[in-house]
């Protein structure tokens, strides 16, 4: 966080809010705080965690959405008086990031007028306050103890529309926020129980789809007022000086386990780079993100520098940039502390720099980007935890380290119109919550497996989604050559097509990057996985098909006009006769896919995860396919995988821009990064040695990568399957590979914009303190 | 019709050791009902006789071939009746089953070979088992958090014997595109040419319209007429492909080798000279016929757990109690249910093995924790205990079958719990030397400790454990297991329920009927209502009128109606409730309402009213939109016969006076952290109203009693053993 001065030049309704240090108001807040017995503690604890599990599933429940129901679009959270989080809930996780935010907002600015009063639940949909984009509304409902504050329990959750250019809200061509549904900052809903009749239609006015927005305010509040009757419930049974206690100590004992991983970890700084292509319908640029997570001692500060100006459609904010790291860490280091973060905030500290695509200054457009830049930073996060935590000197936190899975990017594919009930309809495709899980240092990552940071959330049924909305699958299964290829592979990512069935069109827009290049990049030399693609087939025979008894599985096998969608197109008119065909984005590798084991490929091959040519390409196996068996041939796969090395030795080039000598000021000690390098301080020096070979590849450098040789890649020579209707600068984008300079092990592959330098992604600073003892 | 609760007057009752006598001879014309729970490591037995008598018997399950074991187990039954095996089974009217077949033959994925049929174009459904669905189904939330160390499972069926069949049904049950029988026949050709044993025909929409599936079944039928054929539209008419076509598919596996298991087992049976009907333990809470239960293998998952469940509903009944937590420690498992209220937890979805299945079950969470867990040092130097078992063979080391890893029974009997002359009523004498060498070797060796500090840190790692697994349950319920009693059987249940209660707070533990507490399943089981369910998804958006809705009950009421008549019960004898799932248009999740046994359904308005109240009861007034309008989802018939099972027997002693020690023994107390004498009691003597201070221990037929110094036992009527636990020693909570 900036400091409380930074922070002043920040104002809430441009850049963002930052709460101030003290917040100066009239308002009776209950503080008293009671330790209590080991019991009691774990006990409500726990009792906590359960009323967001209870508060969510109220809202899923009573809500009609199927965004609640199965991708979990919502989160409650638990806050204590000023705002501090106890517990958010188990569901997407970045979604209560902004409860916090907004609770002090409320509190600085609303405190007097209109006052908060028990019985009182305010509204917010403000992206720059405590929502990641307009389609979500955060409801925040403070809970009274004897006529003070004593906690806030609050839930944000994602509308099916709330008004903009397109149906959904996701509004690709928004050129600022004005295009979008207007944001609504922080104001009274309900006052003393009752729901002010004039703003909620103020809210549900907004939408083409009123009544279900109406329906999905009333379970959220229902969910608020079960949470709230469950606090007061733990504060009458157990005293709430108690129940405080316990959610002050929640966050003490959490700070704790935070600080203590944090010791095994060096000093040093971690960087991940990624691009967006198109910003608006038409527009051929590429855009580069990049997030940078410095540590010094018990502290991390995150910082997207490097990050290209805001600009389109694709932007988001700082309290998406705050959920997005909190996410990171929470599953990486604090799984076991039913992630609790409120405690570890106080060792965190964000410095974007404002007007930035993930750090974007009103009015810029927003609504489409939580799919975009904000996936983006979610992932980048993630990478970077993952590679720090995979520097620590404590095993098992050096096993949560993963690959990005598939959700560095959410392909948006809206869909509306009237469906089969004469009703109308809006929604976006759920299927993309079926993307892979990223590789780990020991196993592949799980094909279809869901999003980490909403491990709950499923796919709809065809069954229901045909239900609801008037499609017809036609197929859907997991798609081959997806994951990244890997020592370890990223999971699969699927692939499915839709037809109208019983109406005669509907709308389509697209909100989506990383179609023409791809965003899920690996790990230690892993490679990124296929893209996301639409593939709209006009004007087929689809009918005449189904009714001779055919049903395609390719659409290939379809006579027709093939368009590829835009990552970014609004208004597009699907007709019967038309088919819709859509891949999403996989998850990437772990480790060089040149040292995976050549059974495990044939494996592969066999389960039709990877096909035969991809073993060949990405993984220098050769394959043999007898019946039901697939083998690999030892002979060919040694040639094949000798001819790579070779390649590698004569196509690669020294890091020359990045040989700059240092002088290390660490403490003695080593530091194996992963499997890839090992490092050794001593005395002043420090050594860099390829755990691969064992070999000595430099000394007093400031990464490892001033040492290794590289090779700039087409991504037609690294993907498995070509990218279809790229244009604009997109084109140009490569995989940069990095290799040992000794035994030609590939320890990173970067997805590249010509013109950008290799991205010095690990510099270690100090090997840790020694806490063997 | 004799349920739990009405129970036959206690004079009639006698208990076996009461009166110990053999009384085979002229004049002997007791009949039997037996109740039998095959475990992954023992073959639980109950029988009772006409003369009221309970008699049990405790065997090493055969996991080669469970019939054998169970075969066994009758004869144990009968040398108890004191009447050889052969006329043990001619006096037999009534035999109830509950087996660990199907769980077992899922989690060791050693089901039939199976081949499936489904939609083209919808092959990987069992592989993608709906995103992170098949993941975190039946996974704790706290390993869900650690979101990097989950899983998918297996697929139950590879997607090399799963064929795409062009066809196509609509959701309104429309054919789009008819049924290609050509390929129908090429792909059954394909996999039985491939091995396959089994089939499950998995068709998008077929609940709606099932004519497809119907004529793939019978294309199957003529081509592979020895194959076992799962459709899922029979198998379980509701909307979700994934849950239904997993269902089927699980269905489909584990088809012909239960089916098979249950014909040998009723032939091996039946060549012994007994015709008395069986009845197999399903997941719902109730028994069927045998033709039901091999209709539905994936119903009789988890029928053990399940029966002990119905069982301690009974017990709780009778002793006043409505909120309780049950564990029952065997050798292998520890499974963990609830009762609230008086009634235990239902889920729609449930596990069967590692696969999702719709399954209207009772709720019971197993961890691998029993006597027969193993103890090892993982590679932080830290002790865990389990999930791996010794299980039946070779077990643990101190029975001498070969067993060299240590095990949870070796620290209870090197922890002085355990009478080392034997265990099974001392047909298993128990070696300590063994005991002692492989808790040496495997645990106090590696961490530099004693071989009693070993076996003493084993008994706390596996009881707190047990402690964390019914905490989570009751907790992540969100309830406070301080307000619950517990109940605690199985084998090992007795031995281990003082610390673990303790641990998780409770003040109470509950011994059901004593010396029973080892079969404790068994006797669940034998306990049971016959019980069938027929449910399936008939969407019925308002307006629908009665007509409509009793026409959708009618053919699902005549189907449980037949299954009962054929179970023997008719008229007054059965009982038959209706339910519906009902939602709000344009919402997901449903209400489930009741509309008990009466003849008609009340009238279309007064139904959506009935919703309406429900929901604002649930829900809170205000929560729906009643604009949107109500629609029907799903509709269930459920029907319950109460067969002539095992009543309540009373186990103990009216007759003994004061019980005397029969022994004292040296054994390791952890409140104390202390080794010392105590008094060891014989469950014979025991009688209702005795009442005793720990430190001591209770030796029965197949189990013991550790009563902890403070905590006092007190035995109420039937024998059931109340241990009251001391709340100033609570101090082992972490």
């Amino acid at each position: 966080m900036p400091t409380a001065e930074e922070a002043s030049r920040w104002d809430w309704a441009v850049e963002g809010y930052i709460p101030p240090d003290h917040i100066e108001t009239e308002l009776p807040f209950h503080t008293d705080a009671k330790a209590t017995d080991p019991i009691s503690y774990e006990l409500i604890r726990h009792a906590l965690w359960n009323i967001n599990t209870e508060h969510g599933q109220t809202i899923a429940k009573v809500s009609g959405s199927p965004f609640a129901i199965y991708v979990h679009d919502l989160n409650p959270a638990i806050t204590d008086e000023l705002g501090e989080l106890v517990y958010g809930g188990q569901f997407i996780q970045h979604m209560c990031a902004g409860a916090p935010s907004a609770v002090q907002w409320i509190l600085e600015y609303r405190s007097e007028n209109p006052g908060i009063a028990e019985g009182d639940v305010f509204l917010t949909n403000d992206p720059w306050i405590g929502v990641n984009h307009q389609q979500d509304i955060l409801l925040l409902k403070p809970v009274f103890v004897d006529g003070a504050i004593f906690s806030w329990v609050t839930s944000t959750l994602h509308q099916y529309d709330m008004g903009g250019t397109t149906p959904s809200s996701f509004c690709p061509d928004a050129r600022d926020a004005f295009w979008e549904p207007s944001p609504i900052p922080p104001m009274k809903f309900v006052s003393g129980g009752e729901i002010l009749a004039d703003v909620e239609e103020m809210v549900v006015r907004k939408s083409r789809l009123s009544e279900l927005v109406r329906l999905d305010l009333r379970a959220m509040i229902a969910g608020v007022n079960v949470a709230e009757q469950r606090m007061l419930e733990l504060g009458s049974r157990y005293g709430p000086e108690v129940v405080k206690g316990v959610m002050r100590k929640i966050s003490d004992d959490s700070e704790q386990v935070f600080v203590s991983r944090l010791e095994a970890i060096p000093d040093g700084v971690w960087r991940d780079r990624s691009y967006l292509e198109m910003s608006l319908p038409g527009d051929p640029g590429v855009y580069k993100v990049e997030l940078t997570m410095t540590k010094e001692g018990d502290r991390l500060t995150f910082r997207n520098t490097g990050t290209d100006p805001q600009v389109g459609a694709i932007n988001s904010t700082i309290i998406s940039f705050k959920g997005c790291i909190m996410t990171a860490l929470i599953g990486a280091l604090l799984h076991d502390q039913l992630f609790a973060h409120g405690g570890p905030m106080r060792h965190i500290a964000f410095d974007p720099e404002p007007g930035t695509l993930t750090c974007a200054r009103h009015p810029a457009a927003v609504t489409a980007g939580t799919a975009t830049s904000m996936s983006l930073v979610l992932c980048q996060a993630q990478t970077v935890v993952s590679k720090m935590v995979a520097c620590s000197a404590n095993e098992w936190d050096r096993g949560e380290a993963t690959a990005k899975p598939g959700a560095s990017q959410y392909p948006i594919l809206s869909q509306g119109g009237t469906s089969q009930w004469g009703t109308p309809f809006a929604t976006i495709a759920l299927e993309p919550i079926m993307s892979g899980v990223g590789a780990f240092m020991n196993r592949d990552g799980v094909s279809t497996g869901g999003y980490p940071f909403d491990p709950k959330a499923t796919a709809p049924n065809v069954e229901h989604s045909e239900q609801s909305f008037p499609l017809l699958t036609l197929y859907r299964r997991e798609l081959i050559d997806s994951g990244g290829p890997g020592r370890y592979r990223g999971g699969a990512s699927a692939v499915c097509a839709t037809v109208l069935h019983g109406i005669d069109e509907i709308e389509l827009a697209t909100a989506a990057s990383g179609v023409w290049q791809p965003t899920g990049t690996g790990i230690f030399g892993g490679g990124a996985a296929l893209p996301s693609r639409f593939w709209l087939k006009r004007g087929t025979d689809i009918a005449d098909r189904l009714a001779g008894g055919d049903v395609p599985t390719d659409l290939n096998e379809l006579s027709g006009i093939d368009e590829f969608l835009d990552p970014k197109q609004a208004g597009i008119v699907q007709q019967t006769g038309d088919v819709l065909e859509m891949e999403y984005c996989a998850a990437g590798g772990f480790g060089d896919p040149f040292e995976r084991d050549p059974q495990l490929v044939a494996a592969d091959v066999e389960l039709g995860i990877v096909s035969a040519h991809a073993a060949s390409l990405n993984y220098g196996v050769a394959v043999r396919v007898s019946g039901e068996s697939v083998q690999a041939e030892e002979e060919e796969t040694q040639h094949l995988r000798d001819q790579e090395l070779k390649r590698r030795r004569e196509r690669s080039a020294p890091n020359e821009q990045l040989r700059v000598p240092t002088q290390p000021e660490s403490r003695n000690g080593r530091v194996t990064i992963a499997d890839t390098i090992e490092i050794e301080f001593k005395d002043g020096t420090s050594l860099y040695r390829c755990q691969g070979c064992g070999e000595e590849i430099g000394r007093n450098v400031r990464s490892y990568k001033s040492c290794t040789r590289f090779s700039d890649r087409e991504l037609a020579a690294v993907l498995a399957r070509p990218l279809m209707g790229v244009s604009g600068d997109a084109a140009k984008v490569v995989q940069r590979e990095h290799y040992c300079p000794s035994c030609y092990r590939r320890i990173d592959a970067e997805i590249l914009m010509p013109g950008d330098p290799s991205l010095v992604d690990i510099e270690i600073l100090s090997a840790p303190c020694d806490n063997s003892g | 019709v004799r349920a739990l609760g009405s129970v036959p007057p206690l004079s009639q009752l006698k208990s076996r050791e009461a009166d110990n006598t053999a009384i085979d001879g002229p004049g002997d014309d007791r009949r039997f009902v037996a109740a039998i729970d095959t475990g992954g490591t023992f073959t639980d037995c109950v029988a009772v006789g006409s003369d009221c008598v309970l008699i049990q018997a405790k065997v090493p399950s055969t996991p080669a071939d469970f019939s054998i074991g169970i075969v066994n187990g009758f004869g144990a039954l009968a040398s108890e009746a004191g009447i050889s095996t052969e006329e043990f089974l001619s006096r037999l009217d009534l035999f109830l089953h509950g087996s660990t077949v199907v769980t077992n033959l899922l989690v060791t994925d050693q089901g039939s070979r199976t081949g499936v049929l489904t939609t083209r174009g919808h092959r990987d459904v069992l592989q993608i088992m709906g995103g992170a669905w098949g993941k975190v189904e039946g996974v704790s939330d706290a390993q869900i958090r650690h979101i990097g160390q989950i899983d998918k499972p297996t697929a139950v069926v590879p997607k090399s014997r799963i064929a795409e069949i062009s066809e196509r049904i609509d959701y309104k049950g429309a054919v789009v595109v008819a049924l290609q029988e050509d390929e129908v026949r090429s792909a059954v050709k394909d996999l039985v040419d491939q091995g396959v044993e089994s089939f499950a025909v998995c068709f998008l929409w077929s609940f709606q319209n099932d004519v497809h599936e119907r004529r793939a079944c019978e294309l199957i039928e003529s081509l592979a007429p020895d194959a076992y054929v799962s459709i899922s539209s029979e198998v379980v008419g509701k909307i979700g492909e994934y849950p239904r076509f997993s269902t089927t598919a699980v269905n489909a596996r584990c088809g012909p080798q239960f089916s098979a298991y249950l014909l040998s087992l009723q032939q091996r049976l039946e060549k012994l000279g007994t015709s008395a009907p069986s009845l197999i333990m399903q997941s719902t809470g109730g028994v069927v016929d045998l033709d039901v239960a091999t209709a539905k293998p994936y119903q009789a998952v988890a029928s053990g757990p399940v029966g002990g469940l119905v069982g301690a509903i009974g017990i709780a009944q009778l002793h006043g109690y409505e909120n309780v937590i049950c564990s029952d420690m065997g050798g292998t498992s520890f499974d963990v249910g609830l009762i609230i209220g008086g009634s235990a937890i239902r889920r729609q979805v449930s596990m069967a093995g590692p696969h999702v299945v719709y399954s209207p079950s009772i709720d019971v969470t197993s961890v691998g924790a029993g006597g027969g867990s193993i103890a090892w040092v993982d590679r932080t130097g830290a002790l865990r205990v389990g999930p791996q078992s010794a299980g039946a063979a070779p077990g643990p080391a101190c029975y001498g079958r070969g067993g060299t890893d240590p095990t949870v029974t070796d620290a209870d009997l090197l922890l002085g719990y355990l009478n080392p002359e034997g265990l099974l009523g001392g047909s298993l004498s128990l070696r300590r030397d063994l005991a002692e060498r492989a808790v040496e070797e495997h645990v106090a060796e590696p961490l530099a400790m004693s071989i009693e500090e070993a076996a003493a840190g084993i008994a706390r790692v596996v009881d707190a454990q047990m402690a964390d697994c019914m905490r989570q349950k009751t907790i992540e319920a969100g309830h406070d297991p301080r307000q619950f009693v517990a109940f605690a059987y199985g084998g090992a249940g007795p031995l281990h329920c003082g610390q673990y209660a303790r641990d998780l707070g409770v003040e109470k533990v509950l011994i059901p009927l004593g010396n029973v507490a080892s079969v404790f399943s068994a006797f669940g089981i034998g306990s049971s209502p016959v019980r069938h369910i027929e449910e399936m998804t008939v969407p019925m958006p308002e307006p629908f009128t009665r007509a409509e809705l009793e026409a959708s009950f009618a053919p699902l009421e005549e189907t449980v109606g037949e299954k009962l008549e054929s179970s023997g019960f008719s008229g007054d004898s059965q009982s038959i409730e209706r339910f519906a799932d009902m939602k709000f248009r344009g919402q997901f999740y449903e209400l489930e309402l009741s509309f008990g046994d009466g003849d008609a359904l009340p009238e279309a308005e007064a139904i959506v009213e009935q919703f309406h109240q429900r929901y604002d009861q649930v829900y809170g007034k205000g929560a729906g939109v009643r604009s949107a309008g109500v629609e029907v989802v799903n509709i269930r018939v459920v029907g319950e016969g109460f067969p002539e099972g095992l009543a309540l027997p009373t186990v103990i002693n009216e007759d003994a006076g004061q019980p005397e020690p029969v022994a004292a023994r040296t054994m390791y107390w952890p409140t104390s952290d202390q080794w010392a004498e105590a008094p060891v009691y014989s469950s014979a003597a025991l009688t209702s109203g005795t009442s005793l201070e720990g430190p001591l221990v209770v030796e029965g037929t197949h189990t013991s009693v550790v009563v902890h110094p403070g905590d006092r036992l007190e035995v109420l009527e039937r024998g059931t053993v109340s241990l009251s636990i001391e709340r100033e020693r609570h101090g082992s909570w972490r």
